[in-house]
């Protein structure tokens, strides 16, 4: 079997099972795994075969992405037209059928030889294309280190709402700090204390949540509700300040 | 001939065609004492292969000093450019050796289109941070989620009304692929076709492999191509319909005049008419040249780019009017201000726009502005070369005489650059001028220097105008303190992308649910948009001012009711606003220097802070520099 029919064949097995992956529910990493062939590779390919089977090598290569790109975007107007909308079945069906009726209308009218000319992958090829990969991915693990280890401020997030009923409040704290904190929390109503949480130890990326209960409004007046969180470290010092007014 | 026939003659003659005139690098390689006994060449694919594991030791190069600018240490953008000699400088050369062939020519294209969109991905290797990117990830969450097209995006309110880049990135997420690595993957996708059009096209355009292959790499020197036309933006994908239709009509009018090519040429124009509104203008800008050309010129088949300019015409304006008629106030402004910047320049009736305009802090290295300019130079210079000798030559391709055509639109673009929204528009349209500039600086490059004279001399100078131009582009594809990640900065809108901001959107998103109208700056906007799925009032998609709010010292009965008329209950404060200028010469959006005047100083801390002790509002979140302000019940008051 020459090369070019093989690739077809593999193209149709590609849809097929991508097809077959959606209709049973098969893990969404399979489909994950064939949505960018079955999406930007197949159509095109199976088009240039059925539009154009005497293209070859880069021409072909050039026609098939055109195609493919161009069937992906007017198939999503044509499935944003239909009750459903665009979603995964719509595209694993629209596409598969598309790939196959293509490959099918080019079986039919393409020569017997190679259309995709693909160069015979000799010496020095395949290892020079191995370094290249390991060197690239080495690049990207280099690129996501830097991503982690950024020099940036870390933070600490403080926050209230008012709770389920008037005289409550939830209150968090999320500590990104990068390293393990000691905080001290304090609640007050119109300036009176009416709740602490000292030491509150989070660590990094640990978020704490409570509900706490304060003093309900009276009729006609609101009244402030002010959480202060401070580093252990430096009780002297405010670090993170909220306040929400609770009306009666 | 069977084909397959065919293909072992061709392997063949390739064979013997590089036994016979090995380079001086190659035979280097393959006879010195670098690898003695071991072929480094492949008898077509040439120094391909070599040449692959060069660039990725550049694109690693560039990774490391990304890594470097995150760590700040200073040494990060030497260690950037090497990266980016060590991609280019061996492509550039082989490009011009007469020795490759046209499929290592073809090849080495796509491997140096490759890296540098690897360059642009490693910027950011798990997110997107480029400012434009935000917008269309958040018409992809609308589509996605609604399963509909045409959902409203008020913060580029143009976007879903051109969904070809949605549509295609939609279909690989609802595929299971997270959006980043689905809209990588589709602009990887555009600059595999617009490396193969190009080339196609110029060869269409009666070039050599040689000069085609140098012509599209030029075509990467535009400002455009490096970052700009490398995110995930509706142009990214445009682009290469707009050159892949471009193909197709020079397919058709050098004579090969099939149905297949026709639906080439109908498909690709359709494309670019539902993806990008400027390339869609553009396109039609170049078929109506082009066509003039031919019809001036009596060229065969002149129907056929004039046909094309009239149905891309015809396509643009009926898209624009029955689907996208919200772009029409979007671009009117810009153009109308461009044009009136202009000639009040013309006229003396206003300044010069500074070029390299240095930024709050850091401004562009002096070899850096000598590179921006010298390529600008050696462009403008080589066009009317170009152009001369393709007019005088007889029997001129009539395509090659209009892309000479179009690349006269360089120099009016120059004018454009001495303004402030001229030079905006101008930048804008280096990617579509460059089709033209690039084939035509090709042709001199190689007619008036690499050809001329002495061999080596011809090499070496050839080598370092291209290297001019091409790293002349580089520079000006970005500033330089958003060239390189790096400390945060203050509305600099890939270097303001950080966690504590998009924590905070995402606890807006988890704690309050989305939706919410909120009023902001410019980089909350977008995170707040996108991780926090949020309606962050902008100016040109709610068609609400509340700049005045925004920036005024107090939250006094005006400014509550204007945030009551306009239903904005809360707002998100950057309190690192008042630390510097904006980078990029606004805090909040571009109409704002209409109320505050050109910034002299950082923000007023008093504008910021203005929320504090007001009764009705709640200061509901606080990480240190944002802070989340809760104003439903003073808004919900009678005045």
């Amino acid at each position: 079997m020459s090369r070019s029919r093989r690739f077809i064949l593999a193209a149709g097995v590609v849809a097929a099972l991508s097809l077959v992956a959606y209709i049973l529910h098969l893990v969404p990493t399979v489909l994950a795994a064939a949505a960018v062939p079955l999406v930007l590779v197949l159509p095109g390919v199976a088009l240039q075969r059925a539009l154009f089977p005497r293209a070859q090598g880069s021409e072909a290569a050039l026609l098939a992405t055109t195609l493919g790109l161009s069937a992906v975007i007017f198939l999503g107007f044509f499935l944003n037209l239909l009750p459903g909308g665009l979603n995964a079945a719509a595209w694993v069906i629209s596409l598969g059928i598309l790939t196959v009726v293509a490959l099918g209308v080019g079986a039919i009218r393409g020569p017997h030889g190679s259309s995709w000319a693909i160069v015979v992958p000799d010496h020095p090829v395949p290892l020079a294309m191995a370094c290249a990969v390991v060197i690239t991915g080495s690049a990207f693990l280099i690129a996501r280190i830097g991503l982690e280890e950024q020099v940036r401020p870390g933070f600490t997030q403080l926050w209230m709402l008012p709770g389920d009923t008037r005289s409550s409040v939830t209150v968090g704290v999320r500590n990104e700090e990068r390293a393990t904190e000691s905080f001290a929390l304090v609640l007050d109503v119109d300036g009176e204390p009416v709740a602490q949480w000292s030491p509150l130890v989070l660590e990094p990326n640990q978020e704490w949540v409570t509900q706490a209960i304060v003093p309900a409004p009276e009729e006609g007046s609101a009244v402030s509700a002010q959480a202060t969180l401070f580093r252990v470290s430096d009780l002297a010092t405010p670090y993170r300040a909220v306040h929400v007014w609770l009306e009666p | 001939m069977d084909p397959r026939h065919a293909a072992k003659s061709a392997t063949r003659a390739a064979r013997t065609q590089v036994r016979a005139s090995p380079t001086i690098y190659s035979s280097r390689l393959t006879n010195g004492s670098l690898l003695r006994g071991a072929s480094l060449t492949h008898p077509i694919l040439g120094l391909f292969p070599v040449l692959t594991v060069v660039a990725s030791v550049g694109v690693a190069l560039v990774a490391i000093g990304y890594t470097a600018g995150r760590l700040l240490l200073p040494i990060a953008p030497a260690l950037f450019w090497l990266g980016m000699l060590i991609i280019t400088v061996p492509i550039l050369v082989r490009m011009l050796a007469h020795a490759a062939g046209r499929t290592e020519r073809l090849s080495l294209i796509l491997l140096m289109s490759m890296a540098l969109f690897l360059v642009k991905v490693l910027h950011s290797p798990l997110d997107f941070t480029l400012f434009d990117e935000f917008h269309h990830w958040r018409t992809v969450d609308d589509i996605v989620a609604t399963g509909r097209l045409f959902s409203p995006n008020n913060i580029l309110p143009a976007s879903p009304y051109y969904p070809g880049l949605e549509i295609v990135t939609v279909a690989l997420v609802q595929l299971g692929l997270p959006l980043f690595v689905a809209g990588s993957a589709v602009v990887a996708a555009a600059k595999v076709l617009i490396s193969l059009a190009l080339f196609h096209l110029f060869e269409e355009a009666g070039a050599s492999p040689r000069l085609a292959g140098l012509a599209s790499v030029l075509y990467m020197a535009n400002p455009g191509y490096l970052f700009f036309d490398a995110q995930f933006s509706y142009e990214s994908l445009a682009l290469p319909f707009a050159a892949a239709a471009l193909f197709g009509l020079a397919r058709l009018q050098n004579g090969r005049l099939t149905a297949g090519m026709m639906i080439i040429a109908v498909l690709s124009i359709a494309a670019v008419v539902v993806t990008h509104h400027l390339t869609s203008y553009f396109l039609a800008a170049i078929l109506l040249i082009w066509g003039l050309t031919s019809f001036i010129r009596h060229n065969e088949h002149r129907w056929v780019p004039m046909v094309a300019a009239i149905g891309t015409i015809v396509a643009t304006l009926l898209w624009l009017v029955t689907v996208a008629p919200v772009t029409i106030e979007y671009l009117v402004p810009i153009v109308t201000g461009a044009a009136g910047e202009v000639l009040a320049v013309l006229g003396g009736g206003a300044p010069i726009r500074e070029l390299f305009r240095p930024a709050p802090s850091e401004a562009a290295a002096l070899w850096e502005q000598l590179l921006g300019f010298g390529s600008v130079i050696v462009v403008a210079l080589s066009v009317p070369v170009g152009v001369f000798v393709l007019l005088r030559r007889r029997g001129s391709n009539a395509i090659a005489v209009s892309l000479a055509m179009v690349s006269l639109a360089f120099g009016a673009s120059l004018l454009g650059r001495f303004t402030e929204r001229g030079g905006e528009i101008a930048g804008r349209s280096s990617e579509f001028i460059f089709v033209g500039a690039a084939y035509v600086v090709a042709l001199v490059v190689l007619l008036k220097l690499v050809d001329q004279g002495h061999r080596r001399w011809g090499m070496l100078s050839g080598t370092i105008v291209l290297l001019i131009v091409l790293f002349g582009g580089f520079v000006l594809a970005l500033p330089p303190w958003a060239r390189i990640p790096g400390r945060y900065l203050v509305s600099a809108d890939t270097r303001s992308i950080e966690p504590q901001a998009i924590e905070a959107a995402e606890w807006m998103l988890e704690r309050l649910g989305p939706g919410n109208r909120i009023l902001t700056d410019r980089t909350n906007r977008v995170l707040l948009t996108t991780y926090g799925r949020q309606h962050a009032i902008s100016a040109a998609g709610d068609h609400i001012n509340v700049r005045a709010v925004f920036f005024a010292r107090q939250l006094g009965p005006n400014e509550i009711q204007r945030l009551r008329e306009t239903s904005v209950p809360y707002a998100v404060i950057d309190e690192r606003l008042s630390t510097s200028l904006p980078f990029v010469g606004v805090y909040a959006e571009r109409g704002e220097l209409a109320t505050t005047g050109p910034h002299r100083q950082p923000m007023d801390r008093a504008a910021l802070t203005k929320y504090d002790g007001q009764a009705g509002v709640d200061r509901v979140f606080d990480s240190g520099d944002i802070q989340v302000y809760d104003m439903s019940q003073a808004i919900s008051d009678e005045p």
